[in-house]
């Protein structure tokens, strides 16, 4: 054994044996590339669970936006940007005036003290008229391009006419 | 590994396995033709040319390459075969030469393969003379197809190994076409050759009773002889008879002197072979015994006096070379079957790489998701007043409608307030101020409001008399209400507690 060990590592066999090194060599070459490619394809594979994971994120996200999206656009009315507040506010004057209703009082309701996120505004309208045509107006309060509510109603008759108070609340985006 | 029987008529060959724990598993055994002449050939290369021819059936018929080989040579081949009291090994070898009547023995190996020690009284040292040319040859044929030569040893020396019988004598009677040979073998002497020169099947089978005569002549010369290098010989020493003539086989005096004893592999080979054919294969397995290191496995029953030597007249340096070689070119093959399953597994791994490498988050995608995400939040919020707009709507008309509805004909409304600013409907979502002439009509009112749904708890929170005119406060509450306030309390409360 030990003979044949010598035999295979003497110089002359080595010199003979220039191939087989030139193997020895390209293995440990090929295994060092090998060690070196599974690191870096373990570490792009976590990436690339990263990046799936990121992409799966952004469709739901999208989807979600897209399943909201159809949500809201099915709603019959909508809140308005707080630009359109005002809009929508001579709107409702002007629904006052063309149903022959005279406007007492207007004016916007801070009594809640406004706030930056407040998702609505609200104001309070008081009016006299017939009662048809008091009727008529609150019926076709909610007609108006805008999501609203009729949050307070009062009437009172009044010299054969209807004192009327309304407080109501846009809703805002 | 295979181990080849260059026989002066064919070529045997067995090829096996030694697996694990020194079993021999035989997988193969065929008969080629010979390639014997070789040895006698005058032109070396021809002589090498029809050795290489014989490895390369080898090859071809085993499928095998870098296989090891084993060589047995009939003890005929042998220039001299004899056993001698142990001496000096220039005295041993003057008298090997002087037995040989030649005057140097550069040109031969010689191995001792058997000594018979004390206590026996005739110590002896049997002796194995082979021409060098014949081991380099076969070796030099071996390197040339690949194989790697690592034995050529006596058919004797490896049929007693692997007959494992070493408490009787017996005689080995090799007979062949042209020539012929009895090898003796004595647990008390050693092993030795006589030469039988009409002992050859053709001469025998000329005249089978002038044979037979030769046959008892030649054994009896043996048998002389035999006392003279034993100290003790069998009177009827058994022959173990190797010949393909039947008419050989069954002649009287074989059939009388023939070993009786049944032949059986040891118990570590693993082979079908017919039992009466064991006998022409136990050399085979007892020359492939020589790389087995356990002694009590190869040699059972073996009497410490007889010493078991080297029987491979291949030199040390060149069954290291052999094996050396086989060694490389394993190493070679190993190499590269390594090498390629690393490019394999390199080029696997590169495309991996790449490919996991090459999942990006697609631009349009990210553009889409990250608009997504701004104007979801904004959808959110849209969705949050719709929500709350929702939860907070009076449905003030449809009250006032209901009211209207339910009131009886004799009572009339003075004033009348639906919901309210802060949005709490428990119990102030409607305030009205009836009157009538008729009390009852009141009761009538609450009754017909108390069965409708919309309304929670309708009732008079109290009645005036205003020149004989009632006034009632009538008050209640929306069904289903929730106090936004108690809702924004529950809220903080839960959140504080987490």
């Amino acid at each position: 054994m030990i003979e044949t060990l010598k035999t295979v590592l003497s110089d002359k066999s080595l010199k003979k044996n220039k191939p087989l090194l030139m193997l020895a060599v390209i293995v440990i070459i090929l295994g060092f590339l090998s060690v070196s490619l599974a690191g870096k394809t373990v570490y792009n594979y976590h990436e690339s669970l990263k990046v799936k994971e990121q992409i799966a994120r952004m469709k739901k996200d999208i989807s979600d936006f897209q399943e909201k999206n159809i949500m809201i656009s099915s709603q019959p009315y909508r809140p308005v940007s707080r630009d359109k507040v005002d809009y929508i506010q001579a709107d409702v004057l002007l629904a006052i005036q063309g149903n022959n209703l005279k406007m007492l009082d207007y004016k916007a309701d801070s009594s809640g003290n406004e706030k930056k996120g407040d998702v609505s505004k609200s104001f309070n309208v008081s009016f006299e008229g017939s009662y048809e045509n008091t009727i008529k107006f609150l019926q076709n309060f909610g007609d108006k391009d805008a999501l609203m509510n009729l949050m307070e109603v009062s009437m009172t008759p009044k010299n054969g006419l209807i004192s009327t108070s309304i407080n109501y609340r846009i809703y805002i985006k | 590994m295979i181990s080849l029987y260059i026989r002066p008529d064919k070529t045997q060959l067995m090829f096996a396995e030694v697996k694990k724990k020194n079993v021999i598993d035989v997988r193969m055994t065929k008969e080629l033709p010979e390639a014997y002449s070789s040895f006698f050939m005058r032109d070396e290369n021809l002589a090498i040319q029809k050795l290489r021819k014989m490895f390369r059936n080898v090859g071809e018929i085993t499928q095998s390459k870098f296989e090891e080989v084993y060589v047995l040579l009939p003890d005929s081949l042998f220039s001299y075969v004899s056993c001698f009291e142990p001496s000096a090994e220039a005295v041993l070898k003057n008298r090997i030469m002087q037995e040989m009547n030649v005057d140097s023995l550069r040109d031969y190996f010689i191995i001792d393969p058997l000594e018979i020690k004390a206590p026996f009284p005739k110590p002896q040292k049997s002796i194995f003379v082979l021409k060098k040319k014949i081991v380099e040859m076969l070796s030099k044929a071996a390197q040339l197809e690949l194989f790697s030569l690592v034995s050529v040893e006596p058919y004797s020396t490896a049929f007693i190994r692997g007959n494992q019988v070493w408490d009787s004598d017996y005689a080995i009677a090799e007979i062949f076409s042209n020539e012929a040979t009895i090898v003796t073998f004595s647990p008390a002497g050693g092993i030795f050759r006589s030469d039988a020169p009409h002992m050859d099947a053709n001469s025998l089978m000329a005249d089978i009773v002038a044979g037979e005569t030769a046959f008892i002549k030649a054994y009896a010369l043996m048998k002389v002889a035999a006392t003279k290098h034993f100290s003790s010989v069998s009177p009827d020493l058994k022959m173990i008879l190797f010949s393909d003539e039947s008419a050989i086989r069954n002649m009287h005096f074989v059939n009388e002197n023939i070993y009786d004893k049944k032949f059986t592999l040891p118990n570590f080979v693993n082979a079908s072979i017919r039992p009466q054919d064991i006998y022409k294969w136990l050399a085979f397995v007892g020359t492939f015994m020589q790389g087995f290191d356990d002694d009590d496995i190869v040699y059972p029953e073996k009497h410490s006096s007889i010493a078991v030597k080297n029987c491979n007249l291949l030199p040390p340096n060149m069954q290291a070379n052999a094996r050396a070689r086989h060694w490389t070119k394993m190493a070679k093959r190993t190499l590269t079957g390594v090498a390629g399953v690393l490019a394999v597994v390199v080029l696997a791994e590169t495309a991996a790489m790449m490919y996991f490498g090459s999942i990006k988050v697609d631009a349009g995608l990210k553009a889409d998701a990250d608009r997504a995400k701004v104007n979801i939040s904004m959808i959110d919020s849209e969705l949050e007043a719709i929500k709350r707009a929702k939860n907070e709507n009076p449905e003030a008309m449809k009250a006032y409608d209901l009211l209207i509805k339910s009131r009886p004909k004799n009572c009339n409304f003075t004033s009348l307030k639906v919901g309210n600013k802060s949005g709490n409907f428990t119990a102030n979502y409607i305030k009205l101020e009836a009157m009538s002439q008729d009390q009852m009509a009141f009761n009538n009112y609450i009754v017909n409001l108390q069965s409708d749904e919309f309304f929670k708890n309708p009732m008079i929170s109290s009645i005036r008399n205003n020149k004989d005119i009632l006034q009632a406060d009538i008050i209640m509450g929306k069904a289903g209400a929730v106090n936004p306030a108690a809702k924004k309390n529950n809220k903080k409360e839960g959140g504080e507690g987490k």
